[in-house]
């Protein structure tokens, strides 16, 4: 087991690599890569500013000297400092990161409780009123563009049921209003993250389930004369789960970076809009200070993942499978 | 037993996503039984949008959303009047005077002005404000890293600038403190415009203090760029939560007349539709308008009839903005250096229909480059910036090209990232009416401003936005031969000359006169065919009275006040 940990962190490294070198040539060699430009706007820079300003962000330099100077400022925390706002980049991943994360959490936990339940139950009421509603709903949440489900989300508890209530009953529209927001700020973005993953994670669970019900070991366990609730807990779902646990860890490592429209739409002050603005502004130290972040994050997760699968089937556990 | 256990799951979710509905308890009461008032009352906070900032330091902030929070929280020298740019008001300094050409300027500071930390405003303070703006190793507070001010330009024509910008001198030696309230300025070259130049909300003071150590907030030590000191009336109320609120209040050490506001919450939005919805839902007092939406916002919450000032049922502000949306022609390019050829371009543009089709009425055509809301703006003081598809037909015979012929299809250029490409269409099929071809050649704002550099365009896009209501700002940047913000090549020795001659007129409404004089001369060659003035589609709540917020796309905090028990 632990061996296949250690393989795992090592793999990471060359992904590290990867992914920021690749960056680094991408921000320098994109045409329009241009900060000092994007930093001023219309108005014309004269040659003295940019010469200036290119001094001071370190950008008169090769892109090899800056990668060099990334690497060893990064071993020592420091992520350098955004040109379009001057502000340490740690600083501002300090500020968004736990905006994400909770976010992430709560989306997820809607994820795993009404995904997987209600894949189990359609797949237990198989062809039943419940089945078809759970089919139904998925097949709607799952095309459902985001942010016209976040809007409509809005109207209806934000505003229609405020102006029905006379104010006495509403869900905030934006998480702008807090330092961290309390919980009712999470549940309309949280809800609007998770909608079309719960419907995939509900999907999946039906289909996973339906297929080992099927099998014959399921049978040889209720001949050997087990409860229901022991074949369900004990043998299906364990083996069910698997897929849906590999998916569900996929979403939510692809929530820790960020949800750029949920963010956008619900004003949520999360990494993801950040990494867009920077992206816009050609504010490169923000861009990899915050793809670096999430890098680690993601492959944090990535690991959770792969140990679960060890929980769930004794086969890696045991090393009985080449993975 | 399976069963009743799949009930009880389905119902245990049901009842949770429910009873996390049920948590609205934050309501703000909805009764609006507040009497009708009409004499202002103190009290109330106004919430007001804005996206993210770059900076709210004053010594590098440019963008209109920084420049919000700079104007409530910091008095420059002068003030515009709001509603008459031409109009100058005292701020900090009570008086003004220049000399007899315009070249040394004397402000007597208010010596009530105060620091919203008590300290009191002196001239030291503008000069210091001044120099850190002026000097290119100028540091970042937040980072104690140098962080060069982009603004600097606002004091290109004070004495010794180049020397600050080239690194030879720290200091403006044009800047001189006769005593703690004589801030004596001189400048390089004659400049009778330059109080307007001092009206900017980023040139106030700073107190030295605070930009070097650092404000205390709750017992910690806050950076200047996230709490900074100002002499507005209103202060910071708590350092800025960055992509989330800037929260100021009334700042009791306030030299002028104390606003009725207990303070102004700027909350920030990442898109202006969630925005809307907020004001929608009854939790921001003041925002832009959601697209599509102006027409059922006019019904719902009623038309301001100056658009510019909003009081309960005249809610909608649609005023005249001081930006412009103009074509650029290469002036320096064999054919369009025509001005034929540019005159038959300018009348061909059907402007009107580029305001509405694309902007749902937002933007107003453009009758020259001078927008309303400037000191001295006439309407139609470019004659051809209209549209006349017959004047634009026979502009073309003269110019030698009839119906088009001898024309080779002509490149237009643009930045692909700024949703220029609706309005680039409509003027595609304008001119492909008269006859010209042309193809779209479209690049990302970097890219394509570099190209505009080069001299590499044939017809391009580019918009302006005023720094100071005054003619002067349009005609010098965008037509000066010597102006880097001159992408269209204008070149005209005699209008430099006048411009500069312009300002060494210190009679007020002989310059105007002069400068409306050349702003015809340049009208007349169509160096640029100017397309739009950018308008308010702002909104604001019911409980608001006497909010102006300017052609200058800056609001006036100081007047506006809040019906009670709104």
């Amino acid at each position: 087991m632990l061996k296949y940990i250690i393989k795992r962190i090592l793999q990471f490294i060359p992904v590290f690599f990867g992914v920021t070198l690749i960056l680094f040539l991408v921000a320098n060699y994109m045409p329009g890569s241009d900060p000092v430009q994007m930093k001023v706007g219309e108005k014309h820079v004269t040659p003295e500013l940019r010469k200036q300003i290119e001094q001071d962000y370190g950008l008169n330099r090769p892109w090899y000297i800056q990668y060099g100077d990334y690497l060893v400022k990064l071993t020592k925390g420091d992520l350098g400092v955004s040109i379009s706002t001057g502000r340490e980049v740690s600083d501002i991943i300090l500020e968004k990161y736990p905006f994400t994360l909770n976010l992430a959490l709560v989306a997820i936990a809607i994820e795993i409780v009404i995904g997987i339940c209600a894949g189990v139950i359609s797949a237990l009421k198989q062809r039943t009123f419940l089945d078809i509603l759970v089919t139904l709903a998925t097949s709607i949440s799952v095309s459902l563009p985001v942010f016209w489900l976040g809007l409509l989300l809005q109207y209806f508890f934000g505003i229609y049921l405020k102006q029905q209530t006379g104010g006495a009953f509403y869900l905030p529209i934006s998480g702008a209003s807090g330092a961290l927001p309390t919980w009712e700020y999470y549940i309309l973005p949280g809800i609007t993250l998770a909608a079309v993953s719960t419907a995939y994670g509900a999907r999946i669970m039906r289909s996973q389930l339906i297929e080992v019900m099927g099998m014959d070991y399921i049978r040889t366990a209720k001949a050997k004369g087990l409860s229901g609730r022991q074949i369900l807990f004990h043998h299906e779902m364990k083996n069910a789960l698997i897929p849906v646990v590999t998916f569900i860890g996929l979403d939510f490592g692809a929530m820790l970076a960020g949800a750029v429209l949920t963010e956008t739409v619900f004003n949520w002050p999360g990494i993801g809009f950040t990494v867009y603005r920077a992206i816009m502004a050609r504010d490169f130290q923000v861009v990899i200070g915050c793809v670096t972040v999430i890098l680690f994050a993601v492959m944090i997760i990535n690991l959770l993942v792969d140990i679960s699968y060890a929980f769930l089937d004794p086969r890696i556990r045991f090393g009985g499978s080449e993975e | 037993m399976r069963k009743r256990n799949v009930f009880l799951i389905l119902a245990v979710a049901v009842v949770m996503v429910f009873s996390l509905a049920g948590c609205g308890e934050k309501a703000t009461t909805g009764s609006t039984s507040g009497s009708a008032t009409t004499t202002p009352v103190k009290g109330g906070t106004m919430s007001f949008y804005i996206g993210e900032p770059a900076y709210i330091d004053s010594y590098n902030c440019q963008e209109t959303e920084g420049m919000q929070v700079v104007q409530a929280i910091s008095d420059s020298l002068i003030t515009v009047d709001s509603l008459d740019s031409s109009k100058l008001l005292p701020a900090a300094a009570s008086s003004w005077s220049k000399n007899a050409d315009a070249t040394v300027w004397t402000f007597k500071l208010n010596p009530k002005d105060k620091f919203s930390d008590g300290t009191t405003v002196t001239a030291k303070d503008f000069i210091y404000s001044w120099n850190r703006i002026a000097n290119p190793s100028a540091k970042n507070t937040l980072t104690g890293k140098s962080d060069p001010s982009v603004i600097s330009y606002h004091l290109g024509f004070i004495q010794g600038y180049d020397a600050v910008q080239s690194g030879k001198s720290t200091e403006l030696s044009g800047l001189k403190a006769v005593d703690d309230y004589t801030l004596q300025v001189t400048l390089s070259q004659s400049f009778a415009d330059f109080a307007y130049v001092v009206t900017h909300p980023s040139l106030g003071p700073t107190p030295q203090k605070a930009v070097e150590n650092g404000v205390t907030y709750n017992g910690k030590n806050v950076a200047f760029g996230d709490m900074p000191v100002g002499n507005g009336p209103f202060k910071m109320a708590e350092p800025w939560k960055h992509d989330q609120y800037i929260k100021t209040v009334r700042n009791d050490t306030y030299y002028g007349t104390a606003p009725y506001l207990d303070g102004v919450d700027f909350n920030i939005f990442k898109d202006p539709e969630t925005a809307y919805t907020e004001f929608e839902a009854g939790n921001l007092d003041f925002t832009q308008i959601g697209a599509g939406k102006i027409k059922d916002a006019e019904s719902k919450y009623g038309t301001s009839k100056n658009g510019y000032t909003a009081n309960p049922n005249a809610q909608v502000l649609l005023g005249g903005e001081t930006s412009v949306y103009y074509l650029l022609m290469n002036n320096e390019n064999k054919y369009f250096k025509n001005e034929n050829l540019r005159k038959a371009i300018t009348l061909a543009i059907n402007r009107q229909a580029i305001c509405d089709i694309v902007f749902e009425g937002t933007r107003e055509p453009a009758d020259g480059i001078v927008p309303p809301g400037i000191a001295g703006y006439e309407k139609d003081t470019w004659t051809d910036s209209k549209y006349d598809i017959a004047a634009a037909k026979q502009a073309l015979i003269d110019a030698g090209y009839p119906g088009g012929k001898g024309l080779p299809t002509v490149r237009l250029s643009f930045n692909s990232d700024g949703g220029h490409e609706k309005v680039m269409e409509l003027i595609q099929a304008d001119l492909k009416a008269i006859g010209i071809n042309t193809t779209f050649d479209s690049a990302d704002f970097p890219t394509y401003l570099k190209q505009l550099d080069a001299k590499n365009y044939d017809l391009g896009r580019l918009g302006w936005v005023a720094d100071y209501p005054i003619e002067y700002n349009f005609l010098y940047p965008v037509f000066n031969s010597k102006s880097g913000d001159n992408k269209a090549y204008y070149k005209n020795t005699s209008v430099d000359t006048a411009i500069s001659d312009a300002e060494k007129i210190t009679d007020d409404a002989a310059r105007l006169t002069k400068l409306q004089a050349i702003n015809k001369t340049i009208g007349a060659a169509n160096p640029v065919a100017p397309i739009m003035f950018y308008r308010h589609h702002h909104v604001a709540s019911a409980r608001l009275n006497d909010f102006t917020f300017d052609a200058m796309y800056l609001g006036n905090f100081s007047k506006v006040w809040i019906t009670p028990g709104k």
